[in-house]
């Protein structure tokens, strides 16, 4: 049965009598169709992503997941086959005209789920000429990255893993999220080690000239330590940080 | 398991391995998210154009991009939930595939709108498009018409008017998602909708919104719908668009 949250799955007399009855607000997943590793599909940030969007209309009540913004901000990622990205000026117009539309209907709370690293900084930058064009809509955005990365580090110390090796792209946090989501299009058997450090340090390089300049394989962490059990307990702590992050914003 | 022709499912390796291999025909399901009557769900065009889409790449090894699952429908921004993008948008959005999949290195692209509200800013891209995209070959079906007709043929074996069968939320559209995901169907909840040809009203609908035509969002009638049915367009559709790959 589809997930009574998802838009997509209902009718338009099902939302229209949802929107009478309060359940105003819209949670839309910034995902990307990008290259992860030998091992894990070009979605995993949409499939991931699309998940956690749900899990939060669950907890929060009110809420519909719309449809997925499945294509981001992946140049970064160009070089590996399969990769399709979206321009910042095309990306922006999407956003803009799914809240246009959203807000036409009487939604009047948009909360962003960015599930790709690369949408993060035009993210912030787009927000506050969205803030500007539609004055009568709450937006709600996480958009601190290493935040993220510090809460997934939290949740790998239980399982005596770094942060390094949960890693920022394909490595063990995203191969433990689609094991625990989608494991029949996971290849544990092609998992490998890519690079493993810190992320901060290398984002110049990484921005400037592509993941390749960073990790051969398009990796960032351990890939062999993805485990279903890490995966789950990976999706409830992104869930109360999501949460505790729309707490702290009303 | 995931469909193999679903390059979202597939990893960049394997994508890399086939292009080598000469797979290197992409298909992009142009859907939408809109009204489908009060039985219907939002993403119906889009559900079927991507099975349809998976059925062509059964038939002609393509692989299906992930579906652009927000079209072109402002028609139908009088029925909540409906969501649309700008024309320029839309068209934005279709030239970032296609540039993407170009630089890997697909040279022949299938444009599969399975919303009608998609073909006529389909019909006013193309050209710009095969003018930025020499090297590829933009393949696109765009006759609306056509495609009704392609579904009349079919409907009429089943004892099904073409006025039952329908543009919208019909019998046409009913059936193909009673064939690709029967428990999003509500078939307590169908009614009869607009019944008369589709070609005088285009231009109101166009213009003024679907609801101006048909109030309850349906044009046709959804009740002699059948899942068997479904399978039978499905059939058709994907031989019209795998046709027009050659």
């Amino acid at each position: 049965m589809p997930n009574p949250v998802d838009l997509t799955r209902r009718t338009s007399w099902e939302i229209c009598d949802a929107i009478a009855a309060g359940q105003t607000t819209a949670i839309i997943n910034l995902g990307a169709h990008e290259q992860h590793g030998p091992h894990l599909p070009l979605a995993t940030d949409s499939m991931w992503g699309t998940r956690l969007a749900e899990m939060f209309a669950e907890r929060i009540g009110g809420a519909f997941v719309a449809p997925t913004i499945a294509v981001g901000i992946s140049p970064h990622h160009m070089s590996f086959a399969g990769t399709i990205t979206l321009q910042i000026s095309t990306w922006n117009a999407v956003i803009e005209d799914y809240v246009t539309s959203l807000e036409h209907h009487g939604f009047t709370r948009i909360i962003f789920v960015t599930s790709h690293g690369g949408n993060f900084n035009p993210l912030i930058a787009l927000l506050p000429d969205l803030r500007e064009r539609h004055p009568a809509i709450t937006f709600v955005a996480f958009t601190d990255l290493l935040g993220l990365m510090d809460v997934a580090g939290e949740v790998a110390a239980r399982y005596g893993l770094t942060v390094d090796e949960a890693g920022g792209h394909a490595g063990e946090l995203e191969t433990s999220l689609i094991l625990a989501l989608e494991p029949d299009t996971v290849h544990m058997e092609l998992a490998e080690v890519g690079y493993v450090g810190p992320l901060e340090p290398v984002i110049p390089k990484l921005t400037a000239g592509g993941m390749e300049a960073v990790t051969p394989n398009g990796i960032l962490g351990d890939a062999t330590k993805g485990d279903v059990e890490h995966g789950h307990a990976y999706f409830a702590r992104l869930l109360d940080m999501f949460v505790d992050h729309l707490n702290s914003q009303s | 398991m995931p469909h193999p022709a679903d390059l979202a499912r597939r990893t960049s390796w394997e994508i890399a391995d086939a292009l080598k291999a000469g797979q290197t025909t992409a298909i992009i399901v142009l859907g939408a998210n809109e009204q489908h009557g009060k039985h219907l769900p939002l993403a119906t065009d889009t559900l079927w154009g991507t099975r349809v889409a998976q059925m062509v790449a059964e038939r002609t090894g393509a692989f299906v991009a992930p579906p652009i699952a927000v079209g072109f429908s402002p028609e139908h921004m009088t029925f909540p939930g409906t969501i649309t993008l700008r024309a320029s948008t839309w068209a934005a959005v279709v030239e970032d595939y296609i540039s993407s999949l170009e630089a890997h290195g697909f040279t022949r692209i299938l444009l599969l709108a399975s919303h009608g509200g998609n073909y006529f800013p389909l019909i006013d891209i193309l050209p710009d498009l095969r003018n930025r995209h020499p090297k590829t070959e933009l393949v696109a079906y765009t006759d609306l018409l056509g495609l009704i007709a392609t579904a009349a043929a079919v409907s009429v074996t089943f004892d099904v008017t073409p006025d039952e069968s329908g543009a919208h939320a019909g019998e046409l559209e009913t059936s193909l998602i009673l064939a690709v995901e029967p428990d999003t169907v509500h078939r307590d909840r169908e009614e009869v909708g607009y019944m008369g040809d589709l070609t005088p009203v285009l231009d109101q609908i166009n213009e003024h919104g679907l609801h101006t035509v048909a109030p309850n969002g349906i044009l046709g009638d959804p009740a002699k719908s059948s899942a068997d049915h479904g399978r039978a367009y499905l059939e058709a559709f994907a031989k019209l668009f795998a046709d027009q790959l050659g």
